[in-house]
Parts: structure tokens; sequence; C-alpha cells
């Protein structure tokens, strides 16, 4: 059985990592306001939120529409939190969009 | 060894405890067991006291620990050459260690604009994966308080000198 510390800092690190190779996510931030961050020994996962509730994610994406990519996170950490028997829901917050998606996006409809 | 635990754990409670089985939380089970029958294990408050200590600066939300005027007199100290890092490890923390059981008070101070909720999570954390895994005693409580918030820019001691 692994101890509070070790599952803290585990959990934050696996959702991070399974919420940032998910298609379409530029990368994790903190957003703006209070960081949102995990304070682990000797640095912090950024853009992963430990909440008592939920486990909430932020993400700067790189590709429209948004609504797949929010549900490939939403999967990714949900699989992530049922291994390790959490049962805190997930959050996940949109925090930027890459510019280069957002033109793309305008060339498309204008082409259309 | 059971037997042993189980007596210790009566005799420590009083009969009038309900409930003499060890504490089911426990982790106390995988690490080593601090009375055996060959002898005892005693650890002074020192050694938790610095290793929460450490622990707690471990993360990087917290900026210094201790009170007020015990913060002010550690720099003081700091300054003296010769001077053991014992007392800046150990600062802001007072601990109770008992036999088999360490309760932990920290006095913490953080930077502005973090919250002050994940740091002190973080903190307890540690503290308790640390003390329980380093001295094999088990941490029934970890209090912060979270005496004072550092701005940046607004340095306690100027680095230079304000007269050349």
């Amino acid at each position: 059985m692994a101890d509070l510390s070790t599952d803290r800092v585990m959990l934050a690190r696996a959702v991070a990592a399974a919420a940032g190779s998910t298609p379409g996510v530029a990368r994790l931030v903190p957003g703006t306001g209070v960081p949102v961050v995990t304070h682990v020994p000797g640095g912090t996962v950024t853009g992963v939120g430990l909440g008592p509730a939920a486990v909430s994610v932020h993400v700067a994406v790189d590709r429209f529409p948004l609504e797949p990519v929010i549900t490939g996170v939403v999967e990714a950490v949900s699989a992530v939190l049922a291994g390790a028997g959490d049962p805190r829901r997930v959050e996940v917050v949109v925090e930027d969009v890459d510019e280069a998606a957002v033109r793309r996006a305008a060339r498309a409809r204008d082409a259309d | 060894m059971t037997a042993t635990a189980t007596k210790t754990t009566e005799s420590a409670k009083g009969p009038g405890d309900a409930t003499p089985a060890p504490r089911p939380t426990s982790t106390i089970g995988t690490h080593a067991a601090l009375t055996s029958e060959h002898g005892q294990t005693r650890i002074a408050d020192t050694v938790v006291a610095k290793i929460a200590g450490m622990a707690a600066r471990e993360i990087p939300g917290v900026y210094s620990m201790g009170r007020g005027f015990a913060r002010r007199m550690g720099q003081l100290r700091s300054l003296v050459p010769g001077s053991s890092e014992v007392s800046l490890a150990t600062q802001g923390v007072s601990v109770e260690v008992g036999e088999r059981e360490a309760a932990i008070d920290l006095d913490v101070v953080t930077w502005y604009g973090q919250s002050i909720v994940e740091v002190s999570e973080a903190v307890r954390a540690n503290v308790i994966q640390r003390v329980e895994s380093m001295t094999g005693l088990t941490v029934v409580e970890v209090n912060i308080n979270v005496d004072d918030i550092f701005v940046e820019g607004q340095d306690e001691e100027p680095k230079e000198p304000r007269v050349q």
C-alpha cells in the first residue's frame, strides 16, 4: 500500500503525463491567476490541481474543434484515476489555444 | 511479535479502550518495529524535528520557516561564523515524540501568489512520508501554521549597502 505523499506525487505526475500526451494538447499551463500547480518535493507539476472533489487539468490546445481534445483528456485522466482507485471527478480547463490553430481554422472557414 | 505490539498498545491506551488491534491505518507493519524483544530504539526529538524541517523545505512553496522573531534570530545566527546548520534545519519545527508515534507542528512562511491549501497539503504529505519512512514512527498529526507570506521584492534585508 503506497502512502500519502508518494500517492500524491505519483498521481500528479501520471495525470500530467496522460493529459500531456493526449492528441491536441500542446502543453499543460498554470493558467492565469493563482497558478495551478501541484507541489512535489523539489519542484512543481504544472497544470494539475488535486482538489478535494475534483482533479483539474489546465491545458493549451493546438487544434480545433476543442470538443474531441477535451473528451480525450477526460478519458485519459479518468483512466489514470480509475487505475489509482481515486473517486474524484476530472475537470478540464482550456486556458489557451495556439495561434497557429486559430489561423488554420480561419483559413478553413474562408475556403468554405 | 504481534503479541508484544498489542500488549504495548493496550498498556499505553489503558484497559478502557475497546479496540485492542493496532491502528489499522498503518504503514506500521511495513516499517521496522521500534520495540522488539531484543531491545528498544529511541529516536530523539531533534532527529524527528530535523527530518520534518528538511522535508518541509523540500516543497518549493515554502519560503522560510519559523515565527517572526525566531526567523530573524536564525538569520543573525547564520551570519555568525561557525554556527551549525542544526538550528536552521529545526527552525519552525516543534515535535512530540513517543515510543511509536510522533506529532509535528510547523511554522512556515509561503510565497505570495500561490495556493496556501496546496502548499500545506504538499508539506503535510511530504513530512509524513519522510518521517515515517526514515524513523518508522507513525505520524499522528502535522499541524501547519502559516505565519507570514513573502512578497517578492519586499526583501527583509537589503543585499547591497545603500551607501558606497
